[in-house]
């Protein structure tokens, strides 16, 4: 009997000193904390949760490239995206927080799909504008290919720096004229984040989750986001890598939560 | 006890059935070359050295594939004739965008505990990213050149061998990094006479400038410390009152850290120009006259850095030891050189 414990313990080892593949996303229900390559085989609960963002510009749907106007400037976007996390759900039935709690809003792109709200009444839910701070600081390489912050997404937002993931990037051209009167013709450029611009919001709205299927539709209003400032020829009134000018990245962080709204 | 003997005998038969699904090709382990009077390499567990992993990474490390119009890789800004540095105060990027800092030599990277002048970077994993999201920089993304060797069958039989995975953000990132754990610099003159033994490595004039180098007065050595040249310490080193980067500050968000940027190691110094983080001095004369001269007296200026009154002879003795730590087999290793 000796013999076929040694046997039973040496293939033990054999197996946890090898690679294999297997499902490496630590939200699905097969989740294979062993396994190193991905191999598509990673099964979820029903995917029944939906929310649909209404990109905003001002009152106006949101387009790139068109102008609007801040502050009396006219301005116009050529990207705009954001991290949203944590998502949480609480209700009768207790607090809920999603497995898949990562999601790149990009302006313009209104469907989200964010996996498994468990059947129940809720009457708030919650998220961040940016990443929480463990997150924030764990290598972009690591995540699974299915995460919004995995360096494997075309979209993904990091610095490559200590700082981590850049939650909000809103770049395009601005009028800078003195009169206001000129073309939106300079470049602005918004890069923000660090751990204390994170945004924390929460919101009232009576859900009712179903199996087959629960929306929840909000207007996020990009252009709000800019409110306050004043863009004009001085680069630091216009562009801010957070770090670099962190007075204006936090004056746009300011706007956050009032560019979200449940619709 | 003959069912428990089967029980036994059928667990076994399981696991080893599994087992044999594995990959059995062992990973051929890497022996780095560390010198006895160097300290130890700490390597990340999940990506120990392995033979194939520091091959797929050097030709990750010259890939110019990894920036948007395919032009750069990391070995055009850190050339090996330089010890992985550029003779341009800041190095250019996609579209001659202009960087943020001068390139750091890579000589002995691996001992680094973080990385960039403002230590802002914990790993030489995530070190590895950063240049090919840089818009001044790369201005790429990892999935961008995935897509690129998508049809890469070379790529791909390396990192099913390297990392037993198809090319991702992980493999490359980790190859990367392993192929930079190879630049170990430790073959200089100064390593043979301070630790081999060979008295006559040095003149005699370079063995003044060690003298000084080390010396109480100088106090070269109290932060650039040997054998790796470096303390890794952050000092503002008062080359300005207004610093246009504010260094480890744009980290720590502290004002004491105002104008502070990490020692450099000053292995390979002679080939490194131009000095400081922004590239500003062109020769070691410069830099050591401004050493001489005890700094602008910046609020956060280290308390080493003190008027020195070196006379001509002196200064040109220190020229001349720090000279000594030019390592030209480490220049030349093939092991490291372009493979392309």
């Amino acid at each position: 009997m000796n013999k076929y414990l040694i046997l039973f313990f040496l293939s033990g080892f054999v197996l946890s000193s090898c690679n294999k593949d297997g499902c490496i996303d630590p939200t699905a229900l097969n989740y294979d904390p062993n396994a190193e390559a991905e191999d598509g085989s990673c099964v979820y609960l029903t995917q029944n949760l939906n929310f649909q963002f209404n990109s905003k510009l001002g009152t106006a749907d949101f387009a790139f490239d068109t102008e609007a106007l801040v502050n009396g400037r006219k301005v116009k976007f050529t990207r705009a995206q954001m991290y949203l996390s944590g998502f949480t759900f609480n209700g009768n039935s207790g607090e809920y927080a999603l497995t898949n709690p990562y999601l790149l809003l990009k302006a313009g792109i209104s469907d989200y799909n964010l996996g498994y709200l468990p059947v129940g009444d809720y009457s708030t839910f919650s998220f961040s504008a940016g990443v929480d701070s463990v997150s924030n600081h764990t290598d972009p390489a690591s995540f699974a290919s299915s995460s919004a912050l995995s360096a494997n997404n075309p979209d993904h937002m990091h610095w490559g720096w200590d700082p981590g993931y850049i939650f909000f990037v809103l770049e395009g051209m601005v009028d800078t004229t003195a009169n206001m009167d000129g073309t939106a013709n300079a470049p602005f450029i918004f890069h923000v984040g660090t751990d204390a611009l994170r945004v924390d919001m929460a919101f009232a709205k009576q859900i009712n989750s179903l199996a087959d299927g629960t929306n929840i539709e909000m207007d996020v209003d990009w252009l709000k986001l800019l409110d306050g400032t004043n863009m004009t020829g001085d680069v630091a009134t216009r562009s801010t890598h957070t770090t670099n000018n962190f007075s204006l990245a936090a004056l746009m962080v300011s706007n956050v939560d009032g560019a979200f709204s449940v619709h | 006890m003959i069912l428990q003997k089967h029980i036994f005998s059928i667990l076994g038969s399981v696991f080893l059935l599994l087992a044999s699904g594995c990959q059995t090709d062992e990973p051929v382990p890497y022996k780095l070359n560390v010198p006895s009077w160097f300290p130890e390499m700490e390597i990340p567990a999940e990506n120990q050295l392995t033979k194939a992993r520091i091959e797929v990474g050097r030709k990750l490390f010259y890939e110019p594939l990894l920036s948007l119009d395919s032009s750069i890789s990391c070995g055009t800004c850190h050339l090996q004739e330089n010890a992985f540095t550029q003779e341009l105060p800041i190095s250019l990027g996609v579209d001659g965008a202009l960087g943020l800092r001068n390139a750091p030599t890579l000589a002995n990277i691996g001992f680094a505990p973080y990385f960039f002048h403002d230590g802002g970077v914990l790993t030489l994993e995530l070190q590895s990213q950063q240049p090919i999201f840089s818009v001044d920089e790369m201005r790429f993304s990892i999935a961008g050149f995935l897509e690129r060797i998508e049809n890469d069958a070379e790529y791909k039989r390396m990192f099913a061998e390297a990392y037993n995975r198809e090319p991702d953000a992980f493999g490359i990132t980790r190859a990367i990094a392993s192929f930079e754990r190879t630049f170990i610099s430790a073959t200089s003159r100064f390593d043979q006479f301070e630790y081999q033994g060979i008295t006559d490595a040095l003149s005699e004039q370079e063995k003044r400038g060690r003298t000084l180098f080390f010396s109480e007065t100088a106090k070269c050595s109290s932060c650039h410390e040997p054998p790796l040249f470096t303390n890794y310490k952050f000092e503002n080193i008062g080359l300005y009152l207004n610093y246009a980067d504010s260094g480890r500050a744009r980290i720590s968000h502290l004002s004491e850290d105002n104008g502070k940027f990490k020692v450099p190691t000053v292995r390979n110094v002679e080939l490194t120009a131009p000095y400081m983080h922004n590239g500003s001095m062109q020769t070691l004369e410069e830099v050591v006259e401004h050493f001489n001269s005890g700094g602008v007296n910046h609020p956060n200026q280290s308390e080493k850095i003190q008027p020195l009154n070196l006379n001509q002879q002196e200064k040109e003795d220190l020229v001349a030891f720090l000279k000594t730590l030019t390592d030209q087999s480490f220049l030349t290793d093939t092991e490291i050189s372009n493979p392309n």
